[in-house]
């Protein structure tokens, strides 16, 4: 689960209303609220709540208020382990980092200083540091006792950015054991594939593909562990596939992804880039879409040499 | 309802048969497949567990062996933070649970698909659960195999309340002797957080007799995520549910009880958390997601989720992120791979979709989205067609099903809709052949709305312009409300028959606002109550007749010592003729003989004539009082504009115990 999701939930928690209303009433009853109660610590809850009622309404209008009433509810009670956490987490510049570390300070069980490490990680991988995020992802994990996926994952793509590729096929290969997604199986073969030991799962693929009703990742993952004209083979099929099934009009963004690679895989770089763009338009996800860009090259050169 | 009250005292007098254990949550059935199936049960102290099972009801010749039985206990060492579970694999149940509340979970393994079993739970050599047909499960039929199936869907009904037992009366006499194969709930089963307690009163006793042989494939709605956390899978909702996570009734695994998938015949369900997970189409669940479509060969493709991607009931789809995020990046993958119907809720009102595909934009447009504009009714515009099998953005019926025991509301009508309805009910989804069947059914057990899909050959994509304006059945129906005798005893706040401002004449209705305190009602008559015309019981004398059929009024009044009036029981005096709402400091406090609307567009009258003073109770709304200047409005009905008479008398008053 991603910071922001995990905040918002968190937060709605205390917004504990009989039956659920539209954020707006809940933010004329806040504010309502507000103007009414004098207590401190009280009055800071309720910045709160207001502050992620704005966050659920979206738009920038309502992020600006957010943070205005975050910082607020900051100021009455500087103790708030959550209200820190938000902060930081929607802080691009470097104050984000006095906000999560203490977050982190205030953290008191192993969910709250995993999340704040979590936060950390995401902040560093937002400003480029990849091994700090990686330092703190590890932290993250250590704190984590449910096996989180998303931590998962986003522990092997660092693992990746950093080239690490040995390394993360064995850490995969650990959580394995950890967790039974199918996510976290395709990662584990698309990392072998990354570490260039595709023969390794090349059979796994071939099952998945003759089970699968749709087979296009299949086929991208297929053409990736072979070499020369076989490789284009089932990349054209994937690239029917998917043609097949994409409303281009209103496109579903992993299917953009995937014809994106395929092209690479092809050779045709512009409609590879084109598909990697019109999936970067769609997708908020950064370091997805920075995999797709960074995958898309190297295959590039590859085909271009067969 | 007097077969159900005694029904339930000998079901409840039986489960609790045990000397010293009491069956605290009663023997419900989960995580249902081909060969088998979970029984879930609770009890206050320790029992020696023993579930017995057969095809007869009279030879439960099979032992379920003790392996197979999973005892969770709470920690006694409870540490806030720390896991409440003293077992290796149950520190993720029983958060909130009673300290002394113990969980079973009885496997019943290496069954036959497609086939009826019945069950009875033991402690020890005496038996739990009474010698009672209705104690029975079925297998999930083989995966793929072409069955006609029946599901129920249901939303946020979890108020424990009147509403909600009407609703699932009203599905069991919809129903009558045909058979349930599952109960899809689309979340806010346990208002108002999804604790412990909320859940066994509002959903397990609620729903006592059909858990206990239909299993609920649950979705986490907000509510519930109050308590619960998705990523983790923890708290009282994961406590509750025995949900796949390694896709043992089908699909891929999740890995998580947050999303899963599974099978029924030739269905396949997909449940997604919109409330607390990552929605991006990048993240674990969507991606978990487009894994699971790739895979499924079912004909048909069913997903469900809280937060609905179209909305205007009382939530709206444009405004709020977790709603806009399942329509933008949800929505894509799963129409990408051929879903045919999506049940949601949050939403206090049913909302069914025209055939639609390709809706993402906020706001949202029926613009270039419409397959079909019809209402899918074979016997009215026809079914709605779709191509074979699981065909791509092919078309999608969204249906909103909100509507399960909570307070109703609507925005406004969304474009995307064929029918809106705001009424008490819930969803039956019905598949035979190539065709899949959703019909309304309300508190009553009427079927208020029928949409069918139909499936064959290759149906082209054709877009509808200019596609039809949803239509809108039902209003909600305001709380009725019952007079008493006057009390023998009683303070008035202000006398009988004192001056009032009004506001009487042809075409005169107040501005926006006329029940709050600071409205100006300088302009308004004064008039001693009671306010009338032909019976010679007015003070104040109305040229009503023929003329107009609504009076205005309002009263300010004092109060000193709120402390004091807090402690007494303040009621509205009135007599009337025919029908009047009452509103204190700006809220609406009590309505009689006016069913719908307000002022204006007030409709739905009763004849009443005005005999003697009435009182009607007003305790729940002391709230409302505030220290100094209060305002009480009335607006007064005459059912008819003809209408011989016209009374309109109250004051406010405070039950006494003692003159």
């Amino acid at each position: 689960m991603k910071l922001k999701s995990y905040l918002l939930a968190l937060c709605l928690s205390s917004t504990c209303l009989h039956a659920h209303e539209d954020p707006s009433d809940v933010i004329d009853t806040l504010t309502h609220k507000i103007a009414k109660t004098t207590d401190t610590k009280e009055l800071a809850k309720l910045y709160l709540k207001r502050s992620i009622e704005l966050r659920a309404l979206g738009g920038s209008d309502h992020s600006g208020g957010a943070m205005r009433d975050i910082e607020e509810s900051l100021r009455l009670n500087p103790e708030n382990f959550d209200a820190w956490l938000y902060k930081g987490g929607n802080t691009s510049d470097p104050s984000a980092l006095d906000s999560l570390g203490k977050a982190l300070k205030l953290a008191k069980s192993a969910q709250q200083k995993s999340k704040a490490e979590q936060a950390l990680s995401e902040y560093y991988y937002g400003a480029k540091k990849i091994g700090q995020a990686d330092i703190h992802c590890d932290k993250a994990i250590a704190h984590d006792t449910e096996n989180d996926l998303s931590l998962i994952l986003f522990k092997s793509h660092l693992l990746w950015k950093l080239d690490k590729l040995d390394d993360r096929v064995t850490f995969l290969t650990k959580a394995l054991g950890k967790n039974a997604s199918a996510v976290l199986i395709n990662t584990w073969i698309d990392a072998h594939i990354d570490a260039g030991k595709g023969s390794v799962v090349r059979k796994i693929i071939t099952k998945e593909m003759n089970d699968s009703r749709f087979k296009s990742s299949w086929l991208i993952r297929s053409a990736l562990c072979e070499k020369g004209p076989a490789a284009k083979v089932y990349a054209q099929q994937a690239v029917t596939e998917i043609k097949s099934r994409l409303n281009l009009d209103r496109p579903d963004v992993t299917l953009l992804m995937d014809l994106a690679r395929a092209y690479a895989i092809l050779g045709e770089h512009e409609k590879a880039e084109f598909y990697t763009n019109r999936a970067k338009q769609l997708a908020h996800d950064k370091w997805a879409m920075n995999e797709l860009e960074e995958k898309i090259k190297p295959v590039k050169e590859k085909t271009d040499k067969d | 309802m007097l077969k159900t009250i005694l029904t339930s005292i000998l079901t409840s007098t039986l489960l609790s048969a045990s000397i010293y254990a009491e069956v605290t949550r009663a023997p419900y059935i989960q995580l249902a497949t081909e060969s088998s199936q979970v029984i879930v049960w609770r009890t206050n102290s320790e029992i020696k567990p023993i579930v017995r099972i057969g095809k007869s009801v009279d030879k439960l010749e099979t032992l379920v062996p003790a392996d197979d039985i999973l005892i969770r206990r709470v920690d006694k060492k409870y540490v806030p933070g720390k896991s409440l579970w003293e077992s290796a694999d149950v520190k993720k149940r029983n958060r909130q649970a009673p300290e002394d509340r113990i969980q079973f979970e009885a496997t019943v393994k290496g069954l036959e698909p497609g086939t009826l079993y019945y069950y009875a739970i033991y402690d020890g050599d005496q038996r739990i659960t009474p010698s009672d047909a209705s104690y029975h499960f079925q297998t999930h039929p083989k995966v793929g195999e072409k069955v006609d199936t029946r599901f129920w869907i249901v939303g946020d009904s979890g108020t424990g309340g009147k509403d909600q037992a009407r609703v699932a009366q009203g599905m069991r006499k919809y129903l009558g002797n045909q058979k349930l194969d599952g109960y899809l709930h689309v979340g806010d089963m346990a208002y108002g957080s999804g604790t412990d307690k909320e859940f066994s009163k509002n959903f397990f006793a609620m729903y006592e007799p059909i858990l206990r042989n239909t299993v609920c494939w649950a979705s986490m709605g907000n509510h519930e995520g109050y308590t619960a956390d998705g990523s983790k899978s923890l708290g009282p909702y994961y406590d509750a549910y025995v949900l796949p996570k390694k896709a043992e009734a089908g699909g891929v695994a999740s890995g998580s009880e947050a999303y899963y998938s599974f099978d029924y015949g030739n269905v396949h369900f997909i449940c997604l958390n919109s409330h607390d997970l990552d929605r991006s189409p990048t993240a674990a669940m969507a991606q978990w997601l487009k894994a699971d479509l790739e895979k499924t060969k079912a004909d048909f493709l069913v997903a469900f989720f809280h937060h609905p991607p179209y909305t205007k009931g009382s939530h709206d789809s444009d405004k709020e992120k977790q709603l806009i995020e399942m329509r933008e990046m949800i929505m894509p993958i799963l129409e990408s791979g051929g879903v045919d119907v999506v049940y949601t809720g949050h939403s206090h009102i049913y909302e069914r979709s025209m055939l639609i595909d390709g809706a993402y934009v906020t706001p949202s447009t029926n613009e270039g989205v419409v397959l079909d504009d019809g209402d899918g009714d074979p016997a009215g515009d026809g079914s709605y067609k779709k191509s074979e099998g699981l065909a791509p953005n092919n078309g999608t019926v969204q249906i909103v099903a909100g509507h399960g025991g909570t307070r109703l509301r609507k925005k406004s009508n969304h474009v995307l809709m064929s029918k809106v309805i705001l009424m008490h009910g819930s969803v039956m989804m019905e598949t035979s052949g190539n065709k899949m069947t959703m019909k309304m059914i309300d508190a009553d057990g009427k079927q208020q709305d029928l949409c069918v899909i139909e499936k064959g050959g290759k149906v082209a994509r054709n877009i509808v312009k200019n596609p039809r304006a949803p239509k809108f059945m039902g209003e909600e129906k305001p709380i009725s409300h019952k007079s008493a005798k006057m009390p023998k005893h009683h303070q008035p706040v202000f006398a009988p028959h004192t001056e009032w401002s009004y506001l009487a004449g042809r075409g005169l209705h107040p501005a926006k606002g006329w029940t709050k305190i600071a409205f100006d009602t300088s302009n308004w008559k004064k008039g001693k109550a009671g306010f009338g015309y032909s019976d010679k019981d007015d003070n104040t004398v109305l040229d009503m007749k023929d003329k107009y059929t609504v009076v205005y009024t309002r009263k300010e009044f004092q109060i000193d010592d709120l402390d004091e009036a807090k402690n007494e029981k303040l009621g509205l005096a009135i007599k009337y003729d025919d029908g009047f709402i009452a509103y204190i400091n700006g809220v609406e406090v009590v309505r009689s003989g006016v069913d719908f609307g307000r002022g204006v567009t007030a409709k739905g009258f009763h004849n009443h004539e005005a005999r003697a003073y009435e009182f009607f109770t007003l305790n729940k709304h002391m709230y409302l009082l505030k220290k100094g200047k209060n305002v009480i409005s009335i607006e007064g009905h005459n059912a008819d504009i003809g209408s011989s008479d016209f009374s309109l008398d109250a004051f406010l008053t405070f039950k006494t115990e003692k003159k």
